[in-house]
């Protein structure tokens, strides 16, 4: 079984510049998992990317992984502010 | 790996790579990388005699297997690294390789790396025309941090899936420009993503009798194709109403 917020953390680390503070936790919603995903605060443009591209990519690459066991998986950015 | 003894005489180096031979794929690819003096990281392998070929319960001869070993430069060999361990750990079995005449012979100039994504079931990383392969497009550029800089560029294509869409849009931009002149009159597509109109533009670009522009706005952003000159009238296309790719409907 695929470790979905294993999965997660492995991209976001290559993504921003301070990959020490990436942190990840999951945990079953309903029929979901739900992956949340924390970075440093200086690190959350970079990631979110312009009009929220880079996480869509990041979240779409996810949820493909979960097609693979027919689960639906979703990953949250927890917001600092 | 290397068996010495087993080195043939069959190998010869072109400037397209070294072809070597031995009794498995393994042996000849080793064969070749002590021929080209790299490591198994740095090149990229064409399996001229696929054992695979060989029908079940065949005697294989020995000595058959031949491959031919490319040297790629660093860069590609980083993004399909990359790109390999992403799919290890997403669970996709396949393999990914570099495609031929795009930065590799270790050319220092280079043009964008284009990875090759090969296996079985893999429509889930192409995902509703082709949204999934763009994104992972995007994540793996954003995990090779070669954000900008647009000649080390990862393009990533599943079986070829890339090059079948694009042939497709072509051939509906050249149906749509005959209609266009016959009828005079111009015609909206449907919205597309803007590689897939880039397509179009190109397409058309040496047709004198049409001009092509893209109106709205994204996501809803669409190629028009207006004529130059009065309705030529003629026969109706033979596709004529055929559907755009899978969308349904025509749009006005």
């Amino acid at each position: 079984m695929t470790d979905y917020a294993d999965l997660t953390k492995f991209i976001a680390e290559r993504i921003v510049s301070n990959p020490s503070a990436v942190t990840v936790d999951s945990r079953p919603r309903g029929r979901s998992t739900i992956v949340t995903l924390h970075v440093a605060e200086e690190d959350m443009g970079k990631l979110i990317g312009k009009t929220g591209r880079n996480i869509e990519a990041v979240r779409a690459v996810v949820r493909a992984a979960g097609l693979r066991h027919h689960q639906r998986v979703q990953v949250e950015l927890k917001d600092l502010r | 790996m290397v068996s010495e003894s087993r080195v043939t005489s069959a190998e010869a180096e072109t400037e397209d790579g070294v072809e070597a031979r031995g009794a498995t794929i393994e042996e000849a690819v080793s064969n070749a990388l002590s021929q080209l003096g790299a490591n198994r990281e740095q090149v990229e392998v064409q399996v001229l005699s696929p054992e695979s070929r060989a029908l079940p319960g065949e005697r294989l001869s020995t000595g058959e297997r031949r491959v031919r070993v490319y040297r790629i430069d660093e860069h590609a060999a980083g993004a399909r690294a990359l790109l390999e361990e992403l799919l290890t750990r997403m669970e996709v079995p396949c393999r990914v390789s570099v495609r031929r005449g795009t930065g590799t012979a270790g050319s220092s100039a280079g043009g964008p790396i284009i990875l090759d994504i090969a296996g079985d079931d893999l429509g889930l990383l192409i995902g509703w025309r082709g949204e999934t392969l763009r994104s992972l497009q995007t994540a793996v550029n954003l995990m090779l941090g070669e954000e900008g800089v647009e000649t080390r560029r990862v393009i990533l294509d599943v079986e070829r899936y890339r090059a079948r869409r694009e042939d497709q849009v072509r051939e509906l931009a050249e149906r749509l420009a005959l209609r266009v002149k016959r009828t005079g009159e111009p015609y909206t597509l449907d919205p597309m993503h803007a590689y897939e109109r880039r397509v179009i533009h190109m397409t058309l670009a040496e047709d004198p009798d049409v001009t092509t522009e893209s109106t709205g706005r994204e996501p809803a952003r669409r190629v028009v194709i207006n004529p130059t000159g009065p309705a030529q009238g003629g026969p109706p296309e033979r596709f004529e109403g055929a559907r755009q790719g899978r969308s349904s409907g025509r749009s006005y």
